[in-house]
């Protein structure tokens, strides 16, 4: 009996194990996969300069993301077909962790404003580079272009290739969705 | 001295057995990798599959028994006669100067065959050695009892790898459903590239 019992302990231990490998088989090939059909996304990143460690407030920005632990300023021209495909995945309801800085690709301001009206991105989170100010301060004419800001202060920044890509650099400790009122605030009062 | 002996026996046994299980099961989950290897080392087609059913049979069943028959001498000269067949699949691999991708471990290494698998023949002979030299004396339920603890163990081991990936792909998979255009979705129509 013992022995019966020991033997199915050891299948069971076996068929664990197999499992895990599939398991383990099946996550490598998935990767594979998604190499092989260019779902992989290779952001550029973009050299700071003379902006690099500097204050959201300081350059224009909301004072909300110096208060903020870290965020993220994505910065939209209003023409490239990215930043649209950006701005319309986040439509209506902008996420807590990230700000939206829209640049007018022809300065007009209208321009912005229809913008910013197609996609229902009116808000605090929102600002509106009209006379390409807050650009010019932080020396970058790159879009899509994400400003990663940690404790107030501008640590890095990386071009965005796509809407998956904007996801894959969410806080990892908020959830992937775009619900902000249910997400917790990332302000460190 | 006298009374660690016994336990360089168990050890090596224990060796032996727990790398031999690694290697046949980390197998069984992509097979055609040993297959290849057999191809590599220019085995007919037919003969390569059922080489490749043999060593994996062999060394689950080698490492089984040297856990459940650990006084009986046969499992650990057939555990020196795989090490003898590694290592001649590495010189022979050496011989024509070729690369060819071991799988010893299935997925868990790509190293390719040559001098690891020769160097490692003196290793595999000091463990049998020992091994027969102050053969463990336990039972067949408790060699049982680990045979499923090395199997446990084992997998174990691939737990933080499962999870690596898993969360790799999750969050690939997160950001493909929401990356997703919705069919409603009109904004990039009419828009200068």
């Amino acid at each position: 009996m013992t022995i019966a019992l020991l033997i199915i302990s050891c299948l069971l231990a076996a068929g664990v194990l197999i499992l895990l490998g599939s398991q383990v088989e099946l996550y490598r090939q998935l990767t594979q996969i998604r190499a092989y059909l260019k779902l992989v996304d290779e952001p550029t990143p973009v050299d700071l300069g003379r902006a690099s460690g500097v204050q959201a407030g300081a350059v224009g920005l909301p004072a909300a993301v110096d208060d903020a632990t870290s965020a993220i300023v994505l910065v939209l021209s209003t023409k490239c077909a990215t930043c649209r495909a950006l701005a319309n995945t986040v439509r209506g309801a902008v996420p807590r962790w990230l700000w939206l800085l829209v640049e007018p690709a022809s300065g007009e301001a209208k321009e912005a404003r229809e913008f910013v009206e197609e996609f229902q991105l009116a808000g605090e989170q929102t600002l509106v580079d009209t006379d390409g100010d807050i650009a010019e301060r932080l020396g970058m004419d790159v879009t899509p272009l994400a400003l990663f800001f940690e404790d107030g202060r501008l640590s890095r920044a990386e071009t965005v290739p796509s809407t998956r890509h904007l996801y894959s650099i969410a806080p990892a400790d908020l959830p992937l969705r775009l619900m902000p009122a249910e997400e917790p605030s990332l302000n460190r009062s | 001295m006298c009374s660690d002996v016994p336990l360089l026996g168990l050890a090596a046994q224990l060796a032996l057995a727990s790398v031999l299980l690694l290697a046949g099961f980390s197998k069984v989950v992509r097979p055609r990798d040993l297959r290849q290897v057999f191809v590599d080392l220019r085995l007919a087609n037919r003969l390569a599959g059922a080489a490749t059913a043999v060593v994996i049979a062999a060394e689950i069943a080698v490492g089984v028994a040297l856990l459940t028959l650990p006084a009986q001498a046969w499992p650990r000269a057939v555990a020196l006669v795989l090490a003898a067949g590694f290592a001649g699949a590495g010189a022979i691999a050496l011989l024509r100067r070729e690369r060819i991708v071991c799988h010893c471990f299935g997925s868990l290494g790509s190293g390719s065959l040559g001098r690891r698998q020769i160097a490692l023949l003196p290793a595999w002979l000091l463990l049998a050695g020992l091994a027969q030299w102050r053969p463990p004396d336990w039972g067949t339920e408790t060699g049982l009892l680990l045979v499923s603890t090395v199997l446990l163990a084992l997998a174990a081991m691939e737990i933080p790898r499962e999870r690596r990936l898993r969360s790799k792909v999750t969050d690939a998979r997160v950001a493909l459903a929401v990356g997703m255009p919705s069919p409603s979705a009109s904004s990039t129509e009419g828009v200068a590239p």
